[in-house]
C-alpha cells in the first residue's frame, strides 16, 4: 500500500510520503510567489533578514520537537527565554560572555522540572508547563521589577551580530550548529529513536522495558536548554533583555513544528523537518512585511495559515481508511 | 475444501433461496456476495445468507472465519468491500450502528460496549435519547427510566435499578445489560420485528444466566430474529434453527435442525479431524529427564489472578487455557511484568526471583520476550518503520563504542537476518507496520524479541487474525524455537492449536489453575475433554 509512496531508503532515515514532501513544496511555492510579487524578497539583504529572523525560533523549536515527538508539549519555552534572557542582562556586567552558559543551565533546570513534575507526579505536561511557564514569568518580573535592563558588552554582542562566516550573522552558525547537533541526537541516537517509539506507542515501549519516563525528562531537559540558549542569544542581539521578549515563542514554536511535519500526537516527524516549518513561518512574515500588508491584517493571515497547514498535516491515524 | 464435505449440506444462501418453497415467509435480511479484506487479507469472500423472520440461526466456524466480521457488517459497524445486504426486500447500507439500530437490527457485544460512569438507563438508551425528547427539547428523564426498567423486568432483570451507575454492577450483571438494551433499542424505535446480533453473549456468563438468557431469547423467538455467534457448540445445538457454518471467510455449509450434531459441526468448521500436521506435531518431542526449570511461577496472586504456581521447563511449550476472564492472559502479564502487577508471589527466571517494581526490564534482561494479544496497541509502534519495530527490544546492544549512538549497519543487517528467516514479506524495511498485514506484523513483533535470542517467550494469542498460511508458519518457528531450548508459555483463545502445539496444558477458571493436562505427540487430549474442565 505504502510501496507506492515510499522511494528506496538509502538517503531517507523516514519514507517520503506525500505528507512529508507537502511543507517542502508549500515552501518553495510561498518563496516563489513573494520572489515574484516583490523584487526586494531574492536578494542577498533580505536572505540576511531571513536567517537573524529565523534564528532564535529554529533553536527553540529544534529543541522542543522532541517533547512533541512524545505526545508532550512544552508551553513554558517562552517564559524561559524571558527569565534566562533577563538572568543574562544581570550576569554579563560580571561575567561577560559566559552568561551565556549559566542562561542554558537554567534552562535546562527548570526543563528538568518540567520532565520531573510530568512524569513523577503523572500531571498531563500542558498543565504543568502551563504552571512553570506561570510561576517562571513571576520570578522574570522579581529580578528586574519588570525593568528592561540594556547591556553594553562587544564581545557579547559579537556573539550573535559578528560575522565569522562573511555575510552571515553568529547567530545563523549558532543556530545550524543547534539544529544539526540535534538532528544527529534525532536520527542517530538511542534517545531520539526511543522518542518516536514512546509518542507513537507509549503502552508497546512500555511493554520493551524501554526507559520511557527518563526519555521525557531528557526531552524537556533538552527543550529547556535550547531555550535557555536562545535567550542570552536573543539578549545579545537586542543588547536589552525585557520581560516581554520571549512573549508568545511557545506557541509559535509548536506551530512551527507542526506545520513542518511533525504530528502533534507524537510519534511521527523529527528534528529536521522543523527547519521547513521556521522557514514557513518567517518567509510568510517577511514576505507581507515586504508587501507592506498591515501588521493586524498579518496576524490574521498567519493564524490562517497555521489551520491550513495543521488541517493538510492532519494526523489520520484515527481514521485510517484501510 | 468444500469438495470434501456431502453434497446434501452444500446448499448455501443463494442456492437455497432458489429452492425455498413458497410458502415460507420471505426472508427478512438477505446477504448477497459480500466480502471485507482487511489490509490485504480477506476475511470474508463473497458470502451470502439470508435471515429469515422469527428465526434462531447460528453461524459458526474457527477463529478468524469472519462470523464477527459479518455481524459487524449486517450491524452497520463495518462496511463491505462488495456485495450487497437487503432487508425486507430493500436495499439496506447502514452507516454506523445506530442507522442499523433505527431499522431494527442491533447487536449485544462480545466486549462490552457500555460506558461505566453513567446510568443504567443512560447506557440503554444511549445515542437514541431523542426518542424521550418532551415539546421543550429536554429529555424526559422519568419516562426513560420507565421504560428501562420495563426492559429490565421484561429479562427477569428486576434486581438492577436503571438510576444506578453502570459501574455498580459486576461483570455478568453488565453483560445482562447489554442484552437488555438491544431488546429496549427494538421497542424503543417500534420495531415489530427486530434483528438480534449475538456475538459471544455467554463468553463470560455463567450457567445461570445463560439459562436466563436462552430463556429470554426462546421466549422472543415469534417477537424477532436472532442470530447466534458462539464458541460453544452445544448452544447451536440448544438453540438454533438453522446453522451456517464458516471457513476462512467462506460460507461452506448450511445445516439444518434435523441434521445438527455436535461432530457434525466440528468436522464442518474444521474442514478435517484435527490435523496433526498443521500443528506441526511430529516434531513434538518430550522433555529431555530430568527437565531444566527456566520460568518458576509460586503463589502469585493480583487482579484476576489467585495462588497461580506453575514450572515452565526449558525447550517446553506449555499452553494455557481458559474462557475470557479466567485469568490466563494476566497471569501472563504478571510474569512479564506488564500490568496489572502481581500483589503477590514470587516469579523466578532461570533461579533469581524478578523484583515487583521495574520487573519488565528485569524479566527482559534475564532472556523474556513478550508478545501481547493486543498486537497494534501493545506489540508494535504501527507508525514507526519495520525496520526501527525490529531492533526496538534490541538497541541497546547495537550501540556504537559504548556511546548511546545507534549503530544502523549492524541494524540493518540484524533486520534482514530476521525478515529472511521469518520470511517478513515487505518490499522496503523503512515501510510503516501500520500498512502491514496481521501475518507480517506479528512476524515483525516476533523478530523484536527473537532478535535478542530470548530464553523465554510468552505469546498471548501469537495467531489472533492471522491468515492461515502464516499461522502455520508460526508453529513452525515455535517448533525450532522450542528444540532450540526455548521455554515457550501460549497463552490462547484457540483450542485446536492450544492442543496441537503445546506439550502440556494448564486450564485455568477463576484466576486459579482448575486442570493440567499432558499433551504428547501420540496422546493429545480431545476439545470435549478440555471444555469441561474450562466451564
Amino acid at each position: 500500500m505504502t510501496q507506492s509512496d515510499t522511494i528506496p531508503s538509502a538517503f531517507a532515515s523516514t519514507p517520503w510520503t506525500a505528507q512529508r514532501l507537502a511543507p517542502v513544496l508549500f515552501l518553495l511555492v510561498l518563496s516563489l510567489a513573494f520572489a515574484l510579487a516583490n523584487s526586494n524578497f531574492a536578494t542577498f539583504a533580505n536572505l540576511q533578514n531571513i536567517v537573524l529572523a529565523s534564528s532564535i525560533l529554529l533553536i527553540i523549536a529544534s529543541g522542543s520537537t522532541f517533547v512533541i515527538l512524545l505526545g508532550c508539549i512544552d508551553l513554558s519555552v517562552g517564559a524561559i527565554v524571558s527569565l534566562t534572557g533577563i538572568a543574562t542582562a544581570l550576569l554579563v556586567p560580571s561575567l561577560g560572555a559566559w552568561a551565556l552558559v549559566v542562561s542554558v543551565a537554567v534552562g535546562l533546570a527548570v526543563g528538568i522540572v518540567n520532565g520531573a513534575l510530568h512524569v513523577g507526579l503523572r500531571i498531563p505536561s500542558f498543565l504543568v508547563t502551563l504552571g512553570t511557564m506561570t510561576a517562571i514569568g513571576g520570578v522574570s518580573l522579581l529580578l528586574n521589577d519588570g525593568r528592561p535592563i540594556p547591556i553594553v558588552h562587544p564581545t557579547f554582542k559579537f556573539l550573535v551580530s559578528g560575522t565569522l562566516v562573511p555575510g552571515v550573522p553568529n547567530i545563523g552558525l549558532w543556530a545550524a550548529a543547534v539544529y544539526l547537533v540535534l538532528i544527529l541526537v534525532d536520527q542517530r541516537a538511542l534517545f531520539g529513536r526511543h522518542t518516536k517509539a514512546i509518542g507513537g506507542s507509549e503502552r508497546t515501549a512500555g511493554l520493551i522495558g524501554l526507559p520511557v519516563g527518563l526519555r521525557k525528562i531528557e526531552a524537556f531537559a533538552i527543550s529547556g536548554a535550547a531555550a535557555g540558549l536562545a535567550g542570552a542569544l536573543l539578549t545579545a542581539r537586542l543588547q536589552t533583555a525585557a520581560i516581554a521578549m520571549g512573549e508568545g515563542l511557545n506557541l509559535q514554536a509548536v506551530a512551527t513544528i507542526v506545520i513542518g511535519g511533525t504530528f502533534i500526537t507524537g510519534g511521527v516527524g523529527g528534528v529536521a523537518r522543523t527547519l521547513i516549518g521556521v522557514l514557513v513561518v518567517v518567509v510568510l512574515s517577511n514576505g507581507l512585511d515586504l508587501l507592506a500588508v498591515h501588521p493586524y491584517v498579518q496576524t490574521v493571515i498567519k493564524g490562517a495559515m497555521v489551520l491550513a497547514a495543521v488541517m493538510a498535516m492532519n494526523d489520520r491515524r484515527l481514521g485510517i481508511p484501510k | 475444501m468444500s469438495s470434501t464435505l456431502p453434497s446434501a449440506e452444500l446448499d448455501v444462501a443463494g442456492q437455497s433461496r432458489a429452492l425455498a418453497p413458497a410458502t415460507v415467509r420471505a426472508p427478512r435480511l438477505v446477504v448477497d456476495g459480500v466480502g471485507k479484506a482487511y489490509g490485504g487479507v480477506p476475511v470474508l469472500k463473497s458470502v451470502s445468507l439470508e435471515i429469515r423472520p422469527s428465526e434462531i440461526l447460528g453461524i459458526a466456524g474457527e477463529n478468524g472465519a469472519g462470523k464477527s466480521t459479518m455481524l459487524r457488517i449486517v450491524s452497520g459497524i463495518v462496511r463491505p468491500d462488495t456485495g450487497t445486504l437487503r432487508l425486507d426486500g430493500k436495499p439496506f447500507a447502514p452507516v454506523g450502528y445506530a442507522a442499523a439500530v433505527r431499522s431494527g437490527i442491533s447487536m449485544v457485544f462480545q466486549e462490552q460496549a457500555l460506558v461505566p460512569n453513567i446510568a443504567v438507563y443512560e447506557n440503554l438508551f444511549l445515542a437514541h435519547e431523542k426518542a424521550f425528547r418532551t415539546r421543550f427539547g429536554i429529555v424526559d428523564r422519568n419516562a426513560a427510566i420507565a421504560a428501562a426498567a420495563v426492559a429490565l423486568d421484561d429479562l427477569g432483570l428486576g434486581h438492577i435499578n436503571p438510576r444506578r451507575q453502570l459501574r455498580d454492577f459486576g461483570f455478568e450483571d453488565r453483560q445482562m445489560i447489554e442484552i437488555a438494551r438491544a431488546f429496549a433499542l427494538a421497542s424503543l424505535h417500534r420495531i415489530a420485528e427486530p434483528i438480534i446480533l449475538l456475538d459471544e453473549p455467554t463468553a463470560a456468563i455463567s450457567g445461570k444466566e445463560v439459562e436466563a438468557l436462552f430463556n429470554r431469547v426462546e421466549a422472543f423467538r415469534g417477537r424477532g430474529s436472532f442470530v447466534l455467534v458462539t464458541h460453544r457448540l452445544s448452544e447451536y445445538l440448544r438453540l438454533c434453527d438453522r446453522v451456517y457454518v464458516f471457513k476462512d471467510g467462506e460460507n461452506i455449509a448450511e445445516v439444518g435442525r434435523d441434521r445438527m450434531n455436535e461432530a457434525r459441526l466440528h468436522e464442518l468448521m474444521v474442514g478435517r479431524v484435527r490435523s496433526t500436521h498443521y500443528y506441526k506435531e511430529d516434531r513434538q518431542r518430550p522433555l529431555p529427564e530430568p527437565a531444566t526449570p527456566v520460568v518458576e511461577v509460586r503463589n502469585v496472586s493480583g487482579r484476576g489472578v489467585n495462588e497461580v504456581s506453575f514450572v515452565l521447563n526449558r525447550g517446553e511449550v506449555l499452553g494455557i487455557g481458559g474462557l475470557l476472564g479466567c485469568g490466563k492472559e494476566e497471569i501472563g502479564q504478571a510474569i512479564a511484568g506488564a500490568v496489572p502487577f502481581p500483589q503477590a508471589g514470587e516469579v523466578l527466571i532461570n533461579g533469581s526471583p524478578l523484583p515487583v517494581k521495574r520487573r519488565i526490564e528485569a524479566a527482559i534482561a534475564a532472556g523474556l520476550g513478550y508478545v501481547p494479544r493486543e498486537r497494534k496497541a501493545e506489540g508494535l509502534v504501527p507508525y514507526l518503520p519495520l525496520r526501527w519495530n525490529a531492533s526496538l527490544a534490541m538497541l541497546t546492544r547495537l550501540r556504537r563504542l559504548g556511546l548511546p549512538w545507534i549503530d544502523r549497519g549492524r541494524e540493518n543487517e540484524h533486520v534482514r537476518r530476521e525478515m529472511t528467516r521469518l520470511r517478513i514479506k515487505a518490499a522496503d524495511p523503512m515501510q510503516l507496520c501500520a500498512y502491514m498485514s496481521g501475518g507480517n506484523q506479528q512476524k515483525v513483533v516476533l523478530a523484536k524479541w527473537l532478535m535478542r535470542s530470548p530464553t523465554v517467550l510468552i505469546l498471548q494469542n501469537p495467531t489472533r487474525g492471522i491468515d492461515v498460511g502464516t499461522k502455520e508458519e508460526i508453529y513452525g518457528l515455535i517448533r525450532d524455537l522450542s528444540e532450540a531450548g526455548v521455554a515457550i508459555l501460549l497463552i490462547s483463545d484457540d483450542l485446536p492449536e492450544l492442543i496441537g502445539v503445546s506439550g502440556r496444558i494448564l486450564l485455568m477458571r477463576e484466576g486459579q489453575v482448575a486442570h493440567e493436562y499432558a499433551s504428547p505427540a501420540d496422546r493429545k487430549p480431545s476439545e470435549d475433554e478440555l471444555i469441561r474442565h474450562m466451564v
